[in-house]
């Protein structure tokens, strides 16, 4: 290896681009999503169709992912609007922590991206440690303050009250456009930033170097996470380049396709749209420490075949 | 102004993925199963442009009964340091990037990422007498997820495509492939084989010799692998990362038991870039 850092403006850009042509169809469809749920979802329907039990509401977030399939990118707008209309926090945690990973279309694409390398085995594992991380972290967070959590403009709770919406079906369409069009706007400013950073390493950072540390295993899992952070792809792909990794054993790849989802340089940017900066440090940390646990200390073997 | 600049930037976000779309600069992006949601998403921010526009003239009025406020809805008027900031990400960083990008890599990206010359470092290879769906050199009609393909071929058929001169046209891909696979590789030793890619020269100008890279790619451009073949022969006049076709017999060596093959350079000449310049 002789060199580590190698910046290309024409490359940069490149790669920078194709983030932003496959992200933004996304984030659109989550906006869409947020800006209907603005207009047309009363919170008192929401707060009927919850659990009454937190554990309940925290475990329905959970598994809701697979039944309604967000990326990471589009995810957090929608947690928005939820958290506005009365969703618990601890519930819209367990949805946005989970959801990326636990739905369909990211259990196929793992299974296809590890043939030959265990597929059943990587697939099953992956959601239920992104599942069992998301219940663990909801419930953290059921025991902290809306105030401590969320920003200002987050932390009012919804009156939920039996008063019905009169608006015309017009001007809650309007409000779904507007809604939908800001939310647009917010997510994306982070994404594009998010987008900058990540491809700033993807491009010009000899990968190299972290190839030397495969063969510990703590070693492994933690620079397969760093490299899922600064990679910052989407779960429906990342299992594919994780599957790349030959080298390294089954946990860190694991432990790739469990943190890039939740977090990533982009993602820290578009979290700040509902979290306060300190309790994105803490959830990151929480993150780490778990997954980095899960992946280090469970008996997961090197799955092949 | 703040409206006029929101119908901007959706309007410039909109246009930029149908142009990306409707040009065909797409497939030098994105793996062919993103395209369409470029194209539903350049005319889905047209049309949330125009609703924007609509939606932001209409007043929220409230509740007609208790002219309530619903939360969100109001449409921001001012324009504030931060919201200058804001639209400045939103235009000029995919303004700027639809210009200055080539649509392909150059070596800075390939040496940064590393080459493959080893299959099994890509993903889902599945190796060997597994399925392996992408043999583009190969005849469609050929089912290539039989293991037992191409040993039970008919004797006699010809399988290959090749060039007016002879020479058996192939991928990257298919001589990385063919190093793994026995039975592929005696089909492709020592013939003479016609392909197209990349020219990379040896670093710290060795002689004796280039690289011929050409992109695999899952889903987009930000995850390419660069595959590489080892062109034996003298030295080349083309530009670094200019495409080449390239005419010359396989070769496969064992490498401390990975299996590497090469080229032996017959002839080598400029062409145009290939429309879908990635292999997936």
């Amino acid at each position: 290896m002789d060199h580590w850092f190698w910046f290309s403006l024409p490359d940069f850009a490149y790669s920078f681009l194709s983030v932003v042509l496959e992200g933004v169809p996304f984030i659109l469809a989550g906006v869409v999503l947020s800006g209907l749920i603005d207009a047309f979802l009363p919170p008192r329907v929401l707060a009927r169709l919850l659990p009454r039990h937190p554990a309940g509401g925290i475990l329905l977030g959970g598994a809701l992912g697979a039944i309604l399939p967000m990326c990471e990118c589009g995810i957090v707008v929608v947690i928005r609007r939820l958290l506005q209309k009365g969703l618990p926090l601890s519930s819209a945690m367990a949805y946005m922590l989970a959801a990326p990973v636990v739905n369909p279309i990211v259990a196929v694409s793992t299974y296809a991206a590890f043939r030959g390398q265990g597929p059943l085995e990587m697939m099953l594992c992956r959601i239920a440690l992104s599942f069992a991380v998301a219940v663990v972290v909801a419930s953290i967070v059921h025991f902290l303050r809306r105030a401590w959590v969320l920003r200002p403009d987050l932390v009012a709770a919804p009156v939920i009250d039996d008063h019905p919406d009169e608006r015309s079906g017009k001007a809650k369409s309007a409000a779904a456009v507007r809604a939908a069009t800001g939310d647009f706007l917010d997510v994306t400013v982070f994404f594009v930033l998010g987008a900058a950073v990540a491809t700033l390493f993807n491009t010009s950072v000899n990968q190299q170097v972290i190839m030397p540390l495969a063969d510990d295993r703590a070693l492994a899992v933690g620079s397969m996470m760093a490299l899922a952070a600064l990679l910052s792809l989407c779960s429906t792909s990342d299992a594919f380049v994780a599957a790349t990794f030959t080298a390294f054993p089954s946990a860190a790849k694991l432990a790739f396709m469990s943190f890039g989802p939740v977090v990533d340089l982009k993602l820290v940017f578009i979290y700040g749209l509902v979290f306060r900066k300190r309790f994105i440090g803490l959830l990151v940390a929480a993150l780490i420490l778990l997954i980095f646990a899960a992946c280090t200390l469970l008996p997961i073997p090197n799955f092949r075949g | 102004m703040k409206r006029i600049l929101t119908l901007v930037t959706l309007l410039l976000w909109g246009t930029t993925f149908l142009y990306f779309y409707l040009s065909g600069r797409i497939a030098s992006y994105l793996h062919p199963q993103f395209h369409a949601y470029v194209l539903i998403a350049g005319a889905g921010l047209l049309v949330l442009g125009a609703l924007w526009w609509w939606a932001s003239r209409e007043t929220d009025t409230g509740c007609r009964d208790c002219g309530c406020h619903h939360e969100g809805e109001e449409p921001r008027r001012r324009l504030s340091a931060g919201a200058v900031f804001a639209f400045g990400v939103l235009l000029l960083p995919i303004t700027a990037a639809a210009f200055i990008s080539p649509g392909q890599f150059g070596e800075a990206m390939v040496m940064n990422r590393g080459m493959v010359t080893d299959i099994s470092q890509l993903p889902s290879a599945e190796l060997p007498g597994g399925s392996w769906q992408d043999a583009p050199a190969w005849d469609d009609s050929v089912d290539s997820s039989d293991a037992s393909w191409p040993q039970d071929q008919e004797e006699g058929v010809e399988y290959f495509t090749r060039t007016p001169d002879g020479a058996i046209q192939v991928e990257t891909l298919d001589l990385l492939f063919a190093a793994q696979e026995p039975a592929l590789r005696e089909e492709f030793e020592n013939q003479r084989v016609s392909i197209i890619g990349q020219y990379i020269p040896p670093r710290g100008g060795a002689e004796g010799g280039f690289d011929l890279v050409r992109m695999f790619v899952v889903c987009c451009a930000a995850d390419a692998r660069p595959l590489g073949i080892k062109v034996v022969g003298e030295s080349v006049e083309v530009p670094r990362m200019g495409w080449v076709r390239i005419t010359g017999v396989a070769r496969f060596e064992n490498k401390g038991g990975t299996i590497e093959p090469s080229l032996e350079l017959e002839n080598i000449e400029e062409v145009e870039a290939p429309r879908e310049s990635f292999l997936y």
